[in-house]
């Protein structure tokens, strides 16, 4: 096939594009397929297998140098053939430890063609006899390199390599990477891991350092020193002289290796000590440490500044707000005030017109009683009329006639008694509301008569201070009322109630005791039988009881006697005659004895505090 | 690590090895090359193989052969009626699927499809254990290219239980492919295959399409009406008229003496595959008369003569579904057992005349042989996993190639890339310019048809000037994988570099 010469207007250009693919599915077999299902899974290119496979060929393909050697190998001495340099005599010292087992054994046929002592003989040269040629060194260089475990333990210790450790000072932490990094390189070798991480750079991540270290901080090497083996085991004569020397060797190994050990460990130490980056990401943490620091400090102080602020800022307003509402309420109190002055004085005016018109029309009677009584609603009028109601009655009167007035004025007064009457109401109204609130609000049980005064006697039976006084009065009411279904707080909420409701209350529940007393005493007179197994009720107060029994009542003094005797000393004075009979006639519950008891106790404790303050006062 | 290729047969199975470089069918504990799909349940064990079939003259009823036929398939399937009408083993329908009942140590028991497929891959195993290599068997399988799905599945599960790591299940037709090679050296090679595989108990033949090393089945046809066996029955049939002839006796009044002379046939039939002559000798086969025979490998073929027709026939028809002359058609590999005698593969090739006949590797091997090789290209890689829709993969609809001129300045078209080349693919060429050119322009077509020039639609052109004399440019042609083309030239002595890219038609 031939290709035309272009003509002379051609050009490179593309005309159409290609026309669309097809999809087809391919049976899922055989080594190109699969090939290609793999690269477009992993989304390789074209070229990515072939590349990876031919780069793998490479290395096995390499060409040994050839080394002559040849002044070497006469100068060897076979039976020195332990420090020789196994690596030279194959011809193979550029390569030492990094030959291939292909490489090596490449070196050592091309040797054995040149140095058999039948081609050299065939060749006209000298040649030793036996075991002194020098070809049994080539062979037994072959030997141990040629073994991977001799190999190993020859590589071991290796000659030419440099167990030199920088050390830390100065000038190697001037020069840190070039003085470490090819100390590293070498002593690389020795690891079982194969890929040792690279030192780096001085721009290498601190990751990639640390990960550095800690490779080498857990280096597992695997030099060993079995070359070093001063006897062969295998020279002993018996088992116990094969056994000894396995143990010395043993132990010269195993020094070895510690020394090894510590050689790599002090290298890396050094290193570590040295590396400028390790020095740099020091400093950085604890700059960054301090940062924090201060930027904690540092904020505490805004936030405690900020505190102060926001307080006094409130304090500010606060006390403006103050100022002002003080301010406003100066203002609205005395417009207030003025106000009120004012109708203050509207309100007297208008009152003594009101009286002087009064006065004038003489009061709208000529009797002398009426007058009084009139005289009497005028000033009541006057006192309780509001400021319009007195106007409109002051024009009412001022502009009629006396009959006209007359009636006015009549009017206003009936208005003003139905008024206070329906307040009256009212007031009384509420307060019978507020008691029955009271005692629904209390307690939603209803008490009886019986029962309030059975608890009334209760309380004054046990004192406080009682053991559970008020289980033991609800005890006492439930004994004595068997209807009762009052327990310890309802009584205890009731007798708050009562003590709240003052005297009036107590003494109207005493004379409503009484009327029932009177009234069971008919009923009881009227049933001749009363029903047995009904335990007989006392209708007198405890305290009335102990006196009529025993003459006196060793009860504390409550208050409502107490105020009963002070009412009493007050209203029968010392000049009395039988002043202590009349004031035990006026408390019930107390005997004369008791009476004159009280009174001295209380005169004592008058003077025992007048002497207290007579001496508090003279201290002063 | 060794991988094995199993090849799973309605008739016989077949286990082949790759270990070291090498690929052999593994004998079983008999030493026989292919173990016969038979499994017998017997008062005292189950029996695999052989053995089974030998007993199967006096136990009809308690063995079964034949599961692939069945295995996967549903009740309702067509294919499992006409088994169930024609087995002698007694078969029950439960949940759907098909069960065998069988007298196993006295005891009446079912046993499914799988049970039977699993047996006899367990005793695949066996023989995959005797080669001694561990505990894993990476292996592929080959199943037929009309399987569904579910039949696949139901394969893989039963190799699985049997203790085989299936890596992936192949068509049988591909099989045969890889067992000779055919495209695995060289992705260049672009040939239609016939793949003809007379098996057993049914003949298949398919049209692969090979190119850049990858398969494309074409078409397929499938037939039960030629077949091993049928063979067997034709030979059989003639030597009961024989007997007939002989002793005035009719063989097909018992049960067993039609059992003795089938197996005695197929002996007789496996030894005409080889020698010219062979002997039938049969004691007691009916009503205790003895029979022998002898029958040349000419009488045979006489009497196959009709099964041969039919054979050749399917060719024609195959090549009719896949849309291809039977003149396109380059190489052919014949597999299976029944294409053993020698007038079968002879008939085929005379009928391909110019194609290649492969058939170095025993047939009833190839297809073992095959999955083998498949399974060594597999074992090792870590995801062998086959996606959804991962073979289905992008191509070129029309071939790319390049327009020339021959000596008598008459255009032609140099193919570079065939049609359904998938991407990517690169290729690289070399054009030597005659001596004194020191100029050239190249076209770039795509077209459907390399005979015929006209048609060719010009993509791109690419024109180089001032080049030194006896100039060689290397040409470098990327079908990347987006589908753009992209067209490097390089003057090798100059160094002159002219590239275009051609994008995709979206």
């Amino acid at each position: 096939m031939f290709l035309l010469p272009a003509t002379d207007d051609a050009v490179t250009s593309v005309t159409a594009p290609l026309s669309a693919p097809v999809k087809v599915s391919f049976e899922s077999a055989g080594r190109w397929f699969e090939a290609l299902r793999l690269r477009r899974r992993h989304k390789h290119s074209l070229s990515h297998h072939s590349l990876q496979s031919s780069s793998s060929e490479e290395s096995d393909n390499e060409e040994i140098e050839e080394e002559d050697n040849l002044i070497l190998l006469q100068g060897l001495d076979p039976k020195e053939w332990k420090q020789q340099d196994h690596y030279a005599v194959l011809g193979i010292s550029k390569l030492r430890y990094k030959a291939t087992e292909n490489q090596i054994k490449k070196a050592y046929k091309s040797m054995v063609l040149k140095h058999h002592p039948d081609k050299r003989k065939a060749r006209g040269l000298k040649v030793g006899d036996g075991e002194d040629d020098y070809f049994t060194c080539i062979t037994r260089a072959y030997e141990i390199l040629g073994n991977k475990l001799k190999r190993r333990s020859y590589d071991s210790v290796d000659p030419q390599f440099d167990n030199d450790v920088p050390p830390a000072d100065e000038e190697s932490k001037k020069n840190f990477f070039k003085v470490f990094g090819p100390v590293f390189e070498r002593n690389s070798r020795w690891s079982n891991r194969r890929t040792a991480p690279s030192l780096g750079t001085d721009s290498t991540s601190i990751e990639d350092v640390n990960r550095f270290y800690t490779f080498w901080y857990d280096f597992d090497s695997w030099r060993e020193y079995s070359y070093l083996d001063e006897e062969e085991k295998e020279k002993g004569e018996n088992r116990e002289e094969r056994r000894w020397i396995e143990k010395q060797n043993k132990a010269a190994r195993q020094r070895l290796k510690k020394e090894e050990t510590a050689r790599i460990r002090q290298l890396v130490d050094n290193a570590y000590a040295c590396d400028p980056r390790v020095i740099r990401y020091r400093e950085e943490e604890k700059e960054k440490k301090e940062a924090q620091k201060r930027a904690k400090k540092e904020a505490a102080r805004q936030k405690a500044l900020e505190e102060e602020r926001i307080k006094q800022e409130a304090l500010d307003e606060e006390r403006k707000k103050k100022e002002k509402e003080e301010e406003e309420a100066k203002a609205q109190a005395a417009i207030a005030k003025k106000e009120k002055e004012a109708q203050k004085r509207l309100l007297k005016k208008e009152r003594k017109t009101l009286r002087t018109v009064a006065k004038d029309k003489n009061y709208f009677t000529d009797a002398e009683d009426e007058k009084v009584t009139n005289m009497a609603d005028v000033d009541r009028l006057a006192d309780q009329l509001s400021l319009l109601q007195l106007q409109t009655l002051n024009e009412a009167m001022a502009a009629d006639e006396g009959s006209r007035a007359k009636e006015a004025f009549s009017e206003a007064v009936q208005e003003l008694n139905k008024q206070i009457e329906e307040e009256k109401q009212r007031h009384l109204e509420a307060l019978q509301k507020q008691s029955g609130g009271d005692n629904s609000q209390g307690s939603k049980k209803s008490w009886s008569e019986a029962e309030i005064q059975c608890m009334i006697k209760a309380v004054n039976l046990f004192p406080a201070g009682t053991k559970e006084r008020w289980e033991v009065i609800a005890n006492f009411i439930h004994q004595h009322v068997p209807t009762s279904n009052k327990n310890a707080k309802d009584v205890l909420h009731k007798a708050k109630e009562l003590q709240k409701n003052d005297v009036f209350l107590k003494q109207n529940a005493d004379k409503k005791a009484f009327e029932n007393f009177e009234k069971n005493v008919k009923s009881a007179n009227v049933q001749a039988n009363p029903k047995e197994g009904v335990v007989s009720e006392r209708f007198e107060s405890v305290g009335e009881q102990q006196v009529r029994e025993q003459g006196t009542n060793p009860a504390p003094w409550s208050p409502e006697e107490q105020k009963l005797l002070e009412q009493a000393l007050k209203s029968y004075p010392a000049s009395t005659a039988d002043r202590w009979d009349r004031i035990s006639e006026c408390i019930s519950t107390r005997s004369k004895k008791d009476c004159m008891k009280r009174y001295k106790e209380l005169v004592e404790m008058v003077k025992a505090k007048k002497a207290a303050q007579d001496a508090t006062t003279k201290k002063k | 690590m060794a991988a094995f290729g199993v090849h799973f047969g309605t008739t016989s199975a077949c286990l082949a090895v790759y270990k070291d470089g090498k690929t052999d069918v593994v004998a079983n504990d008999l030493g026989d090359r292919t173990t016969p799909c038979v499994v017998a349940y017997t008062d005292l064990d189950q029996t695999v193989g052989a053995a089974a079939k030998q007993g199967s003259i006096r136990n009809t009823q308690n063995t079964i052969s034949f599961v692939k036929r069945v295995l996967g398939r549903p009740w309702e399937d067509p294919v499992t009626q006409e088994y169930i009408s024609k087995s002698p083993v007694k078969i029950e329908n439960r949940n759907g699927g098909l069960v065998y009942v069988v007298d196993f140590k006295e005891k009446m028991i079912d046993a499914t499809p799988v049970d039977v497929a699993t047996a006899i891959y367990k005793q695949m195993k066996e023989t995959a254990n005797s080669h001694g290599d561990g505990d894993i068997h990476d292996s592929v399988l080959a199943v037929p290219s009309q399987f569904s799905e579910e039949q696949r599945k139901v394969f893989g599960e039963c190799a699985s239980k049997a203790g085989f790591s299936v890596l992936r299940t192949i068509n049988e037709p591909v099989a045969a492919l890889l067992a000779y090679d055919l495209g695995q050296m060289d992705n260049t090679l672009h040939c239609n295959v016939l793949v003809y595989r007379l098996g057993g108990d049914s003949t298949d033949v398919s049209i692969v399409q090979l190119q850049g090393g990858l398969y494309r089945i074409l078409g397929n046809t499938c037939t039960q009406e030629v077949a091993g066996s049928k063979f067997t029955n034709v030979l059989a049939d003639f030597l009961a008229q024989e007997f007939y002839k002989k002793y005035k006796l009719d063989i097909k009044e018992s049960r067993r003496s039609v059992s003795k002379m089938r197996m005695a046939t197929e002996v007789c039939k496996h030894t005409l595959s080889t020698l010219e002559n062979a002997q039938v000798s049969i004691d007691s086969l009916h009503e205790g008369v003895d029979f022998h025979s002898s029958v040349s490998r000419a009488r045979f073929e006489s009497l196959c003569g009709n099964l041969v027709q039919k054979c050749v026939a399917l060719i024609d028809d195959v090549c009719a579904k896949s849309n291809v002359s039977s003149s396109d058609i380059e190489k052919v590999i014949v597999c299976g057992g029944g294409a053993k005698p020698p007038f079968v593969q002879k008939a085929i090739s005379d009928y391909l005349s110019n194609a290649e006949v492969f058939n170095t590797i025993p047939p009833d091997e190839v297809i073992a042989i095959g999955a083998a090789k498949q399974a060594a290209i597999l074992t090792g890689n870590n995801d062998n996993e086959l996606l959804i829709g991962e073979n289905e993969i992008e191509c070129l609809s029309k071939t790319v190639c390049i327009k020339g001129y021959d000596a008598n300045k008459d255009p032609v078209l140099y193919p570079i890339f065939q049609e359904m080349t998938p991407f990517p693919a690169r290729r690289q060429e070399v054009m030597n310019l005659s001596p004194q050119q020191t100029s050239m322009e190249m076209d770039i077509c795509e077209c459907t048809d390399v005979e015929n020039p006209d048609t060719a639609k010009c993509l791109a052109k690419i024109v180089m000037k001032d080049l030194p004399e006896k100039a060689c440019i290397s040409v470098t042609f990327h079908l990347r994988s987006e589908g753009s083309l992209h067209v490097t030239c390089r003057e090798e002595t100059s160094q002159i570099v002219e590239q275009v890219t051609v994008d995709v038609c979206s």
